[in-house]
């Protein structure tokens, strides 16, 4: 689970999310989707609409009930909240865009287990004003997408010579491992260490104050 | 403000409240589109027929909604009531016929079902007057991988059923084979019948070569009883007018020659 949260400002709360504690690569949470969703940039790009979506509002509702939720049960609540918003996503995608639902209806389900949406409500929304909130769940569901993208690009050009389906113009041979899910674990750990070594490098350069992590 | 939310009264009454209120919303939010849902539904059985049988060749670009409809009501017959039944499964087949503008019989289409890699896997197979010949296939409901098993609904990929031979194999044999490397020789047993697999997704793959060649038998059965078929020998001489898919190169799916010239989007995309 996410360290305990101190940053109690919106600016703060999204930031952190979106970098220095993003999902992915600093709390490495979300990962199973991370893999599964990622052979297709289009799939990512709609798995990532949804789970920031259901972050987002979740958070918010989770932050306006806080003081009347009983400690007790507020998982069976929380776990109901974000499954509202995920259905929501299911029923909208059924309705009006019934060829988008044919392709992630399996994948949209499963935002409802995704351990960032409870990681996020546990961690900051059940104990903090609106506002942060919304703004820590918005981060960390762009902080995921961001390298859900880059995995998804890497894997989609390497693995279909396409970007969101469009192909290349250049003829590439296809690496049929990037387009099944051992590819991502490659990819993304490729990712993780460069974002991480930058991360680190940044610090090193800034930093005095010895917050080497 | 702050209120006691200890009390085991306050607990199980808030937590019935919460419950209450957000199924209600979504019990709201599911009837206020089923109108919407049930419609888009039957729009995409309707594309897909009409996809099915190639009847949207004349139209450019994708056809309207509009033009869907009118195909399907003037060229298919679509009666839930008209129905085959294998004697030897017992099954029974919805039949769906076409026909071209000047009445003739274009094909019959048939339900296609069965487990796929995660679940029920539903589809519809057509083929010719004579059940000889294959026109095409399309999977109306899925569970599989998105990205990969996935893709038995990407037109590229069922695009190479078009044309295949699905007269009655010779002993041992199957209608159709999906996977493997591609016939070569026209001798062999599956020649005009194969079409490559999805890559990385060995399992759907398998999966729908099995539900297609069992319920292309139990139709074929259920077509001679009702006498819309002749039953035929079993099919000496495999491939005279084979369509050999290419081998992919590094044994992926690649385009078969057939595939090339037909398919919509011919491109890498795959």
């Amino acid at each position: 689970m996410a360290a305990p949260d101190t940053d109690q400002t919106a600016r703060g709360a999204f930031l952190k999310q979106l970098w220095e504690e993003n999902p992915i690569f600093r709390q490495v949470l979300g990962i199973c989707s991370a893999l599964a969703v990622t052979n297709r940039m289009f799939n990512t790009l709609l798995m990532c609409a949804g789970l920031t979506w259901a972050t987002t509002l979740s958070s918010l509702t989770v932050s306006l009930l806080r003081a009347y939720t009983p400690q007790r049960v507020r998982i069976m609540v929380n776990v109901l909240i974000i499954a509202v918003y995920v259905i929501v996503v299911d029923i909208v995608l059924r309705a009006y865009f019934p060829q988008v639902h044919g392709q992630i209806a399996a994948y949209v389900g499963l935002i409802i287990t995704n351990c960032i949406v409870l990681g996020r409500l546990e961690a900051f929304a059940s104990q903090n004003r609106p506002g942060p909130a919304v703004c820590d769940g918005l981060g960390a569901g762009l902080g995921y997408s961001a390298i859900l993208l880059l995995v998804a690009t890497v894997r989609e050009v390497l693995g279909f010579g396409s970007i969101l389906g469009w192909p290349l113009p250049i003829p590439l041979a296809r690496w049929t491992i990037m387009v099944t899910p051992p590819g991502a674990f490659f990819v993304l750990a490729v990712w993780v260490w460069a974002a991480r070594a930058w991360a680190l490098r940044r610090q090193a350069r800034a930093g005095s104050d010895g917050a080497g992590r | 403000m702050k209120v006691d939310t200890t009390g085991p009264a306050y607990v199980i009454g808030y937590a019935a409240a919460i419950s209450a209120l957000f199924t209600g919303a979504i019990m709201a939010l599911h009837v206020a589109t089923q109108p919407v849902v049930e419609r888009n539904q039957r729009l995409l059985r309707q594309r897909a027929l009409v996809r099915l049988f190639q009847l949207d060749q004349g139209l450019r670009g994708g056809p309207t909604d509009e033009q869907i409809g009118r195909i399907v009501r003037e060229q298919i017959s679509d009666d839930p009531g008209r129905r085959i039944t294998d004697p030897r499964s017992g099954h029974e087949f919805r039949l769906i016929e076409a026909r071209r503008q000047d009445g003739g019989l274009i094909g019959y289409a048939f339900p296609i079902w069965g487990v796929g890699f995660w679940a029920r896997i539903d589809g519809l197979l057509a083929v010719d007057p004579t059940c000889s010949r294959a026109l095409g296939v399309v999977f109306l409901k899925h569970s599989e991988t998105p990205g990969l098993g996935g893709r038995i609904s990407e037109q590229q990929w069922t695009g190479q059923f078009g044309n295949l031979s699905v007269t009655p194999p010779a002993s041992g044999g199957q209608y159709i084979y999906i996977g493997g490397p591609a016939p070569t020789a026209d001798d062999d047993p599956r020649a005009g019948r194969h079409v490559d697999a999805i890559t990385g997704a060995t399992g759907t793959s398998k999966a729908v070569e099995e539900l297609i060649n069992r319920r292309l038998a139990e139709f074929r059965r259920a077509a001679v009883e009702a006498g819309l078929i002749r039953a035929g020998p079993p099919d000496a001489a495999a491939g005279s007018h084979a369509l050999i898919p290419a081998r992919g190169e590094m044994g992926m799916l690649a385009p078969s020659a057939s595939l090339q010239v037909r398919a919509r989007h011919p491109s890498r995309d795959r």
